[in-house]
């Protein structure tokens, strides 16, 4: 009885891991998504109302379908607003370093978003308005190929996870 | 002396803290209260306390260092300033003046940005209380509010003068009832506007239109808000006379401010002569700063 529930907690934790691998991926394509909803809100605040940096990151925030983005923009805006010696590049590698364990989009986007914050508010529009677009170009490029490892390696995680556990049962029974 | 919470609150927060740290230290030692700093690429900090300067050797300015300071200037968003990075200025919480000198980019012979900032002058802006009791009853002729024209050099309290005046106009006294005042504030130095708050005190029945350049103020300020006064510093270009002129018709009395020593210099700004101008202005009022800032060196009223 104890053999056979220890198979079962074996079999079921391998799927769950699976399982959860493959939520991660689904996840990060929202989430990159998100990120491109909230650089296409934050272009306009920039380009048309020419809201300062603060108040664009916390209207922008409220665009994020995704509350991990949502949260992360937002501590971006409040950290921009609250303090008037920090930079874009400091607001920003402090709402990664809180928030960016909970996200699930990887090393290549977080380096496009870290090279946005790098140029954010230095020039004038024209050229704001030239480095979203190319952060927008290189997410969608992002999205595309985190949709096509998504759909390609979802059914794979799980049964990796469900194989994983099976191959550790069959070596200890 | 007393902690001077203008320079604390509105004006360090944008410096490096050692900067501010010695720059406290020094004004704790004058009797002054500082008016100005200004920082050059590859000098020492400046600091001028009225007419006396004092410089900072142990503290060099960099361009890093003036790059870091207009970045937070304009709150890491430069595009939101272009027109005030564009024409050389940028005006802070409390209507403090930041000029700006460096590398300008021309496109089609205008002035498109201002790049590689090789200067920095900040003029802090104090508000004082009854700078203008001096001048009021000039600006007064038989009850009425005469329009005046307040002449000084640069460093002579015109702006300060001009904010309390406006103030004593708006808020009344105990020989005159305060009246309706709007403030053509191109510059953001009078009322000091911050997120449409008036940082300084203009007066409780001031309204204030902020940024615009001043012809157009003063002509926005006549069809809407419809004033008893108009005050505007600085006078300069033609169409600020031709809107001032539009004003003193529409009944309204005008305050303005003008650069300049002497009647030469104000016939020459104005392109005006002297009975042209006394027939514009009621008032003219000659401010020196010797003794001291605000001083009234001579009056000339419409004959």
């Amino acid at each position: 009885m104890m053999k056979l529930m220890g198979i079962l907690l074996v079999l079921g934790a391998g799927g769950a891991m699976g399982i959860m691998q493959s939520y991660r991926m689904r996840t990060k394509v929202r989430e990159i998504r998100s990120v491109i909803q909230v650089l296409s809100s934050l272009e306009s605040q920039i380009v048309y109302a020419q809201v300062l940096l603060g108040e664009a990151f916390s209207q922008g925030a409220v665009s994020a379908n995704e509350m991990s983005v949502k949260r992360f923009f937002c501590c971006i805006g409040d950290e921009l607003s609250a303090n008037r010696r920090c930079s874009v590049t400091e607001a920003f590698a402090k709402a990664r370093r809180e928030l960016g364990g909970r996200m699930a989009i990887g090393v290549e986007e977080w380096n496009v978003l870290a090279f946005l914050s790098e140029n954010l508010g230095k020039s004038n529009i024209a050229e704001m308005k030239k480095q979203m677009a190319l952060a927008i170009e290189h997410l969608k490029s992002r999205e595309c190929i985190a949709l096509e490892q998504a759909s390609r390696k979802e059914k794979l995680a799980i049964y990796l996870g469900i194989c994983g556990a099976l191959f550790i049962v069959l070596i200890c029974v | 002396m007393e902690k001077d919470y203008v320079l604390i609150e509105d004006v360090f927060p944008f410096l490096p803290q050692v900067w501010g740290r010695a720059i406290e230290r020094v004004c704790d030692e004058k009797k002054y209260q500082l008016s100005e700093v200004r920082l050059r690429v590859g000098r020492a900090i400046c600091l001028r306390y009225g007419l006396e300067e004092v410089s900072l050797p142990d503290y060099v300015v960099t361009g890093e260092d003036l790059e870091q300071i207009v970045s937070a200037l304009c709150h890491y968003s430069c595009y939101a300033m272009e027109r005030e990075l564009k024409a050389g200025y940028i005006t802070i919480r409390g209507g403090h003046r930041i000029g700006l000198a460096g590398q300008a980019v021309v496109v089609d012979g205008k002035v498109r940005l201002l790049k590689e900032i090789s200067s920095i002058v900040i003029r802090i802006a104090r508000e004082v209380i009854g700078a203008a009791d001096a001048l009021l009853p000039y600006v007064y002729n038989d009850g009425q509010i005469v329009s005046t024209l307040i002449v000084a050099p640069p460093y002579a309290g015109k702006t300060t003068v001009l904010r309390d005046l406006v103030r004593q106009l708006s808020d009344g006294g105990e020989k005159h009832h305060g009246v309706q005042v709007g403030v053509a504030d191109e510059r953001s130095e009078i009322a000091g506007m911050d997120n449409g708050q008036m940082s300084l005190s203009v007066g409780g029945r001031t309204d204030v239109i902020d940024g615009a350049s001043k012809a157009e103020a003063m002509m926005m300020l006549i069809r809407a808000m419809s004033p008893a006064v108009i005050a505007t510093d600085e006078l300069g270009r033609k169409e600020d006379f031709v809107a001032v002129e539009e004003a003193v018709h529409a009944g309204i009395a005008v305050i303005a401010t003008l650069h300049g020593r002497n009647w030469q210099d104000v016939a020459y700004r104005m392109g005006r002569t002297r009975d042209a101008v006394l027939s514009i202005f009621g008032r003219v009022v000659f401010l020196t700063n010797q003794p001291r800032m605000g001083t009234i060196r001579e009056v000339v009223s419409r004959p």
